[in-house]
């Protein structure tokens, strides 16, 4: 039965082979028989010869249908593309008729899919695209880890001897070489003070990554050599920057900190070694040798390329033994060290992976959100267009057929919703960008890749099937008869389809803004963490002096030609309470230190020496900072070089270390003991201080005084308390600082405030992203809520119009349409807490002073959308008041 | 039925349905009683031949088919030429003409110059 009405509806739309051909036989069989039976043959007989005259019927009726049936079916092939371009059309036609569902449907399209487009670029930019070095997977960072007081051995930089042995004596690299840390020169250029990003590299750091110059040459090995020639590759953007993308650079001389230098090429501005963000300006030959004897200076970045074939786990194991080897060796200094093996690529992009799936997976929430609004206008609209529908079955359109032009607009709604969402995702990208700042690896933007494309275009087809399935499925579903007959009455199931799609939409929400709410608390934990400073009010800069070459050669000339000076007239600025220098500001920079022996302690290897981080400060700086001097005294200008030098420590040290004693007037050691390397004394103990991040507990820190410095101090900061806006006195001091210095780069002038805000804007922006994507699946989630309850009310009105007639009051019909949105809202919401629960356990990593099942968190949240849930669904109920039960009881 | 009457010549039975249905649309009845007035039944179609040549002509894009009703008021499928069917009809009926002037001649022809001369 269901099988012969299906060939009546086919029979429309496509013809039934054999049963026409048949019938065509059939008609000529027909009339010869006429024609015998108008000779006087009776019905039989002249049947029995139109059969005789036809010939042989059966033949030929096989032959038309297999000729029939090949051809229908080439010409299918044909239609189907006819067909789609045909819907396609149409489906054109009828979505620039309904304007208004149309521009609403694809701009809530567009929010969803904008947030995809923007992450997954970001993230093609940075954890998909190649490196951009020769054969990147082959490049290996390798790290030395060392023994720490409290156990965790983390992984450090390496000192210059380990380098050596590991390089003549691993087998898995086919090269190994390594970087200085980078620190700022001042470029002395005429009348504009530079301050250049530069680091020593080894000479064949770049032919080893694979880097070559766009200009000029790279480092000879000869140049490697101590006093070898003072030669300098800077970058490209430093070539068109600061000199027009001169042609003739090569072979010119710069004078950098004092030392004329000669450019010998310019390397690509992609290059950021041996950075991650931070592009660097210029790279020196590595001129340095190795002290006999000692193993210490552990300061170099250190990679080595792989041996094609060769994998990180062999290196790993290779470079483990030489490590235990050394370790054997050299116990003094090198027990109780390794080393550690990581791919260049997971040095630059391996703390964002988990960030950056994070974050698409929140994008895909709110597409899955938007994808349910989407659908439930397009239920409600294909409500509207049952009779149509049912029409076009009559007529014998198949299901497929039907499916088919709801798909063609759902098509269409996606692709123009992927239009406006590359316009938001493109300003996204960029002001997403722009607020990372480093945070991000260098030059992270959209591009138009094949993986980009791709992306958008499965986006497309997949969110179009997300949304449009559904409403495809259930038109094409249709009860015929009834809906012909009974118009857009009967909505029932529709409905339950769409409460469904409000249940889940909840769901995402409560998850979204769970994870929100998360981040927000994290962010207000660390805000609201004690720094130990007052950073009100205090103006910093950086001050790069550098030592070593003229105008300062000693820390002393620098401390009494520039700082002491300087120091003096900013003090005597109007406006300015105090003053003073540290080289790596908190919170900014940091990454100084060593081990240390206490006078009168012997320490069996280096493992059991003190550790700590080191600072350089000049007079005023803790007072500027209000950090408190809890013991003993400030460094002072009488602190002077000549006589034993001094240090202060803070109390995570003081307490660490010297347990229940007076840590001032003891003695501190610093490498081996010598007559130019006297013992330092501690004269004060101060307060501690978040030196790395808010989140890192203060750690055990040693402050030297300026004129004791005997390394290099470029990143020196100026810190001025002032006594009001201290932006407002940064023209007064660097005026001061210019008329002692005309060639003193200054820059990086922010106030402290902004320092520590800055420290926390990886966590800020993470927090705006995932706070943007909560918002976006809120105001979805509303706008689905209230377009279903308004739906259901004007589907009701007919329902509610006897209710009030019989003498209902309107109050309890409004609380039944308020009840029920209620109900779908609750149930999204318990749905949502269990996945909620699983899901912000990935942000464990980045939540601080907050758990990621928090209740307080989820509490809120929750209660949150309950309250959104109800405004949305009284105001369609408020509707109810209208209803004119005479009109309403009319309405068809 | 005569007993004299030829049976149409393989491959012409094409050039034929394209001609009868250059005046009007025709179902296959209609076909076979024109062309045996207009042959005068010397030339012979087996009604039942005639129906694959239609579908395999329709399936060609020679013809296109339509549903109607018969004179005698019964449902029939009726053919008419397409665009294509013209121009075939002109084509085949042009070089169906040159084949039997062709072959005329080659009938008209007296024999070999000189053969007898070179037998003896």
């Amino acid at each position: 039965m269901r099988e012969a009405s299906w060939r009546r509806y086919a029979r429309f739309f496509r013809a039934d082979v054999a049963a026409d051909v048949d019938e065509e036989l059939e008609f000529h069989i027909q009339t010869l028989t006429d024609k015998y039976v108008r000779a006087g043959h009776s019905p039989t007989q002249a049947r029995a010869m139109a059969l005789d005259e036809f010939g042989n019927g059966a033949r030929a009726r096989e032959a038309c249908v297999d000729i029939d049936t090949r051809h229908a079916r080439a010409e299918g092939r044909g239609n189907h593309w006819a067909n789609l371009r045909q819907d396609l059309r149409h489906a054109a036609r009828r979505l620039r008729k309904a304007g208004v569902f149309t521009s609403v449907t694809v701009l809530t399209l567009a929010l969803g899919i904008g947030p995809n487009i923007a992450i997954f670029s970001i993230i093609n930019s940075v954890l998909l695209r190649p490196l951009p070095f020769k054969n990147p997977d082959q490049i290996i960072r390798i790290y030395e880890t060392f023994p720490v007081p409290g156990g965790t051995s983390g992984p450090g930089s390496v000192s210059l001897d380990n380098f050596l042995d590991w390089r003549a004596q691993s087998t898995v690299f086919s090269g190994m070489s390594l970087a200085d840390y980078p620190f700022s020169a001042n470029l002395q250029e005429p009348g504009k003070p530079q301050r250049l990003l530069v680091t020593n590299i080894g000479v064949d750091a770049f032919p080893l990554l694979g880097v070559r110059p766009v200009l000029g040459r790279q480092f000879l090995p000869t140049e490697a050599t101590p006093n070898g020639s003072a030669v300098v590759l800077i970058s490209e953007s430093l070539w068109r920057r600061q000199y027009a993308a001169d042609p003739n650079i090569v072979g010119r001389k710069i004078t950098l900190d004092g030392v004329p230098r000669t450019v010998v090429g310019v390397i690509p501005a992609a290059i950021v070694f041996p950075n991650r963000a931070t592009p660097m300006d210029a790279w020196l030959p590595l001129q340095a040798q190795p002290a006999p004897g000692s193993r210490d200076g552990h300061r170099y970045t250190v990679f080595g390329r792989l041996r094609p074939g060769a994998t990180l786990a062999q290196a790993t194991a290779d470079m483990t033994t030489i490590a235990a080897r050394i370790a054997t060796e050299y116990p003094i200094g090198q027990t109780g060290r390794s080393v550690k093996l990581v791919t260049w690529r997971e040095t630059v992009v391996g703390q964002l992976r988990p960030q950056l799936l994070v974050l698409l997976g929140a994008a895909c929430m709110v597409l899955l959100i938007a994808c349910a609004n989407a659908a439930s206008l397009l239920l409600a609209r294909a409500a509207g267009r049952r009779r149509e529908v049912a029409v076009l079955a009559a007529l014998g359109a198949s299901r497929w057929r039907l499916a088919q032009q709801f798909l063609c607009e759902s098509l269409l709604l996606a692709m123009a919703g992927t239009v406006v969402a590359f316009g938001l995702a493109v300003a996204a990208v960029r002001a997403i960008v722009a607020a990372a700042g480093t945070n991000l690896p260098y030059d992270t933007r959209i591009r138009f890749d094949a993986r980009v494309i791709v992306f958008i275009g499965g986006t497309v087809v997949l969110t179009a099937l997300v949304f449009g399935m559904l409403p495809a499925i259930h038109a094409a579903r249709g009860k015929l008869q009834s809906d012909l007959r009974d118009g857009d009455r009967s909505g029932t199931s529709r409905g339950g389809l769409r409460h469904l799609l409000v249940i889940g939409q909840f769901a995402l929400s409560l998850v979204l803004l769970a994870g929100a709410g998360l981040m927000l608390r994290t962010f207000e934990s660390l805000v609201d963490t004690e720094t130990g400073m007052r950073v009100d009010n205090v103006l910093t800069m950086h001050v790069p002096v550098a030592i070593g070459a003229p105008p300062y050669t000693t820390a002393q000339e620098a401390l009494d030609r520039f700082a002491r000076p300087m120091l003096a007239q900013v003090r005597a600025l109007p406006g300015v309470q105090a003053a003073g220098m540290i080289s790596l500001l908190p919170l900014q920079d940091y990454g100084n230190n060593g081990n240390f022996g206490i006078a009168g302690q012997s320490y069996a290897s280096d493992a059991e020496q003190p550790f700590a981080e080191f600072r350089v400060v000049t007079p005023g700086y803790f007072g500027t900072l209000g950090i408190p001097i809890e013991r003993g005294r400030d460094v002072t200008e009488a602190d002077d070089g000549q006589k034993q030098p001094v240090v202060l420590i803070n109390d995570v040290l003081a307490s660490h270390y010297f347990k229940g004693q007076d840590p001032v007037g003891k003695a501190l050691q610093f490498g081996p003991p010598s007559p130019t390397n006297p013992p330092a004394t501690i004269v004060g103990v101060v307060g501690s201080v978040h030196q790395t991040t808010l989140d890192a507990k203060p750690k055990a820190e040693l402050y030297f005084a300026l004129a004791e410095a005997q390394r290099r101090l470029s990143d020196m900061s100026l810190v001025v308390r002032t006594t009001s806006d201290p932006a407002a006195a940064t023209h007064d001091i660097t005026r001061v600082i210019r008329k002692i210095d005309p060639n003193q780069p200054i820059y990086r002038v922010e106030p402290m405030r902004d320092v520590v805000t800055e420290s926390v804007s990886d966590r800020k922006l993470y927090l705006d992203l995932l706070a943007g994507f909560a918002g976006l699946a809120l105001a979805l989630a509303i706008a689905g809520i209230y377009g279903v309850m308004s739906y259901s009310v004007t589907q009701r009105t007919r329902e509610f119009g006897i209710r009030l007639a019989l003498g209902a009051d309107s109050g309890r019909v409004q609380r039944l349409v308020v009840k029920q949105g209620a109900l779908l809202a609750g149930a999204g919401l318990l749905l949502g807490v269990p996945i909620g629960l699983l899901l912000t356990r990935s942000l464990a990593a980045v939540l601080y002073g907050v758990k990621p099942g928090d209740p307080l968190t989820f509490t809120t949240v929750a209660l949150l959308l309950a309250l959104v849930a109800l405004l949305a669904s009284y105001l369609p109920a408020r509707r109810v008041l209208r209803v004119d039960p005479s009109i309403a009881m009319r309405v068809d | 039925m005569k007993t004299d009457e030829m049976d149409v010549l393989h491959g012409t039975l094409e050039l034929l349905v394209l001609k009868a249905l250059s005046w009007n649309a025709m179902h296959g009845y209609n076909i076979l009683d024109w062309f045996r007035h207009a042959t005068e039944s010397e030339l012979r179609i087996e009604d039942a031949a005639l129906y694959p040549a239609l579908h395999r002509m329709e399936a060609r894009g020679l013809i296109e088919s339509e549903w109607g009703v018969s004179d005698n008021n019964r449902r029939a499928k009726f053919y008419q030429l397409t665009a294509a069917g013209r121009r075939a009809l002109r084509s085949q009926a042009a070089s169906w003409e040159r084949y039997v002037s062709i072959v005329a001649r080659v009938l008209a022809n007296p024999g070999p110059v000189g053969g007898r001369a070179r037998l003896a």
